[in-house]
């Protein structure tokens, strides 16, 4: 469970406020037009962004303070997502130990993680020579091998085609609920998700609201979202 | 038509040397004390190089990690040795290091240390910006992860930071060696009996000793060295060294510990020391004896319209090669560093023995060996702008019908404005400060900024020779300054 308690944070000119809390195992949707802070939203909660104020708490612990690699969460990004000069495996077992070297026990999570995410055979290759959706799914295995709480996933599918997304999307949320998983997901297609995610957050102008089940995102009478879903009358 | 022109001053240079192997073919080399001159030469560009690329990487990845107020401002003082004629630094070194200098006897200024600090005066602060720049490529999300996986600055530095630093360290080195190996003015100042480099060899048997087949055969080594490094060089010529980024870094970084900042500080106070002695030597004793006598005004003049005939016909030469920015093109606009000023030099020397010497043809001569020499970084300039006009640009151009001048105007030009004027200022400058070209060629009362000064220096006249510096680093300064101020004005359009 993951909960932002009135939190205010600040780059450059832009600030984020946020106040909301997500359950385990549920899959929630970050939603807003571009540069409202969806990605800030995400900085905040893995630690690459300082608070002004207010407080970030996993499963009831203060992790405010907490440098980015002391809290149980993993991020999966749009791209760059691998070290390109490092193997597959090696991209994985960064998961289990930063400096690579392994316990038996961690090398057979690597595999485990990799079997799980359908790479098995793929293990040797360089990131270059991996499609698109490979290598999303590298990260995702190494997702699985750090055993995190939280799972922040920044527009990880949008270079991909619509086929490949949704395979990816039913790969998110089988995790989610199998890991038991509080998974945000940045997205710039409400429609295509709509019916796998439990919950969504909307950002606009540096302010997060929600969570809201998606029938009441759509349904919502908001200006703010109206005009971000088109919806508003022209002229 | 500019790639046959270019081609043809080329061949013009090499004709006495294949003319010297198919009649002469003296193949002594051992005879005319050709190996040390290649020995010393090798040994001090590979010092130097070393002491400049380590150093380098080091400035750059402090400067990259570490914001600190006035960060864009020393970027800034690290470009200025790129800006300073070699005489200038020379003069410098000496108010520094001299026997009656500020710091007397600390360095050793005359042979192979004086030689190598002078070229770790240059090459380091280049070294550092064009390391920045590479190691600015790393992505922020490579940063991101490592502090998530707990990685540690090493690791942080090998798997985010290394892989950008790796492609650009052979391409850098390369340049600098080949600068180094090339090196005529320090060379000539700070060299001796057994400190002389290639180029200041060939100069002195040419135009000392008139030994005709040891210039020939010290040009044959100059060339075969340049040519083997320039394709490893090449590459180095495409980065756009303006385009370092001066704003401060908003993205994500990871904090260094407390022992790591102090570091990062004590080396950015290193570079700064390397920098700042030497340019504020050369202002303090310039200033007090800034003179303008005839001769200065006459060597300002000379200087000016040197400089913008040389800077205009590299511009000329550079826009075909730019635009067609294919592999020969590009080769074509490394001619000048492929053989080396005082090899082509030598046969334009030899071929126009026969002709009356003139004043006009010693301005021709200087101006068409400075346009060669300011003509790879002119064509890496506007290649770099003519690279902005995109396919998708070329497209609409053709469906609207726009052709010659139209295209030109529209199209092209505003594109390229900032290119052409950067490219034009920098080439003034490296023309402006330039001594090779009026030391091989300079007769007949040609009197520019640097061959006053150093005939200044050479009749002990220290105070108009640190004057005449002042001046030539002034003037050097003010139009590189303009150059900068353009380049940024573009990038933040």
């Amino acid at each position: 469970m993951i909960t932002l308690e009135n939190t205010v944070s600040k780059r450059g000119g832009f600030t984020l406020k946020a106040n909301f809390a997500l359950g385990e195992g549920r899959l929630c949707a970050v939603l807003g037009p571009s540069g409202a802070g969806k990605s800030s939203l995400l900085n905040v909660i893995a630690g690459f962004d300082d608070l002004v104020s207010g407080r970030v708490l996993i499963d009831g612990e203060d992790v405010s303070r907490a440098s980015p690699a002391r809290r149980p969460i993993s991020m999966v990004f749009q791209d760059h997502n691998l070290f390109p000069h490092l193997s597959v495996w090696d991209n994985v077992a960064l998961g289990a130990a930063a400096s690579l070297r392994l316990t038996e026990e961690d090398k057979s999570r690597v595999d485990e993680a990799l079997a799980r995410v359908g790479l098995a055979s793929l293990t040797a290759r360089k990131p270059f020579r991996l499609s698109g959706g490979e290598r999303q799914r590298v990260a995702l295995a190494r997702v699985l091998v750090r055993r995190s709480k939280v799972l922040l996933l920044d527009e990880p599918f949008a270079a991909l085609d619509p086929g490949l997304r949704a395979e990816m999307l039913q790969e998110v949320v089988d995790l989610t609920r199998e890991q038991k998983l509080t998974t945000l997901l940045v997205t710039h297609q409400p429609e295509e998700i709509r019916a796998a995610v439990d919950d969504m957050l909307f950002v606009a102008a540096g302010q997060v609201s929600g969570p809201m089940a998606p029938a009441a995102f759509f349904a919502n009478g908001s200006p703010a979202i109206a005009a971000y879903l088109g919806l508003t009358a022209r002229g | 038509m500019v790639q046959g022109l270019v081609l043809c001053a080329l061949l013009l240079g090499l004709l006495p040397l294949f003319e010297f192997l198919a009649t002469q073919g003296d193949w002594n080399f051992a005879a005319h004390g050709v190996w040390p001159v290649v020995v010393f030469t090798l040994k001090q560009a590979l010092i130097s190089t070393l002491i400049s690329v380590v150093a380098g990487i080091a400035v750059a990845h402090a400067l990259l990690r570490q914001n600190f107020p006035g960060r864009a401002l020393f970027l800034k003082l690290l470009a200025l040795p790129m800006a300073m004629p070699a005489i200038v630094a020379v003069l410098g070194l000496v108010s520094l290091f001299g026997n009656s200098g500020l710091l007397p006897g600390v360095v050793p200024l005359y042979g192979f240390t004086g030689i190598v600090l002078a070229h770790v005066f240059f090459n380091l602060p280049m070294c550092a910006r064009l390391f920045f720049q590479a190691l600015q490529a790393a992505p922020e999300e490579g940063f991101k992860l490592a502090a998530q996986l707990n990685m540690g600055e090493a690791a942080t530095f090998r798997h985010v930071e290394w892989p950008q630093l790796q492609p650009a360290i052979a391409r850098v080195a390369s340049l600098v060696f080949l600068l180094c190996a090339a090196s005529f003015v320090i060379a000539l100042n700070f060299g001796g009996a057994s400190a002389t480099t290639l180029e200041v060899a060939i100069y002195q048997s040419l135009r000392l000793d008139f030994d005709v087949p040891r210039a020939l055969q010290l040009s044959l080594v100059q060339v075969a060295l340049s040519g083997t490094l320039i394709w490893l060089v090449a590459k180095a010529f495409e980065s756009d060294a303006f385009a370092v980024s001066l704003k401060p870094w908003q993205g994500f970084r990871p904090r260094p510990s407390l022992a790591t900042r102090a570091l990062n500080i004590a080396l950015v106070c290193a570079a700064a020391l390397l920098v700042l002695p030497v340019l504020l030597a050369v202002l303090a004793s310039g200033l007090q004896g800034l003179h303008f006598t005839a001769p200065t005004w006459q060597a300002l003049g000379t200087s000016l319209a040197l400089g913008l005939a040389s800077a205009v016909i590299a511009l000329l030469l550079a826009w075909p090669l730019a635009r067609a920015d294919d592999a020969a093109s590009h080769l074509i606009s490394l001619a000048a560093m492929i053989l080396p000023p005082a090899v082509m030099a030598t046969g334009w020397f030899i071929l126009l023995r026969g002709l009356p010497d003139s004043w006009a043809l010693s301005f021709a001569l200087i101006v068409a060996l400075n346009s060669l020499m300011a003509l790879p970084f002119a064509a890496a300039t506007l290649t770099a702008g003519f690279r902005k006009i995109t396919p998708v640009h070329e497209r609409l151009a053709s469906q609207l019908g726009l052709q010659g001048l139209a295209r030109l105007r529209i199209v092209e030009l505003p594109v390229l404005r900032p290119h052409l004027a950067q490219a034009l200022l920098m080439a003034m400058v490296n023309s402006l400060g330039d001594l090779t070209a009026i030391t091989l060629f300079g007769s007949h009362g040609i009197l520019t900024l640097p061959s006053l000064q150093q005939a200044e220096m050479g009749h002990y006249r220290g105070a108009e020779a640190a004057g005449t510096a002042a001046l030539l680093l002034l003037v050097c300064g003010a139009l590189t300054f303009l150059a900068h101020h353009l380049a940024e004005q573009h990038d933040h359009a």
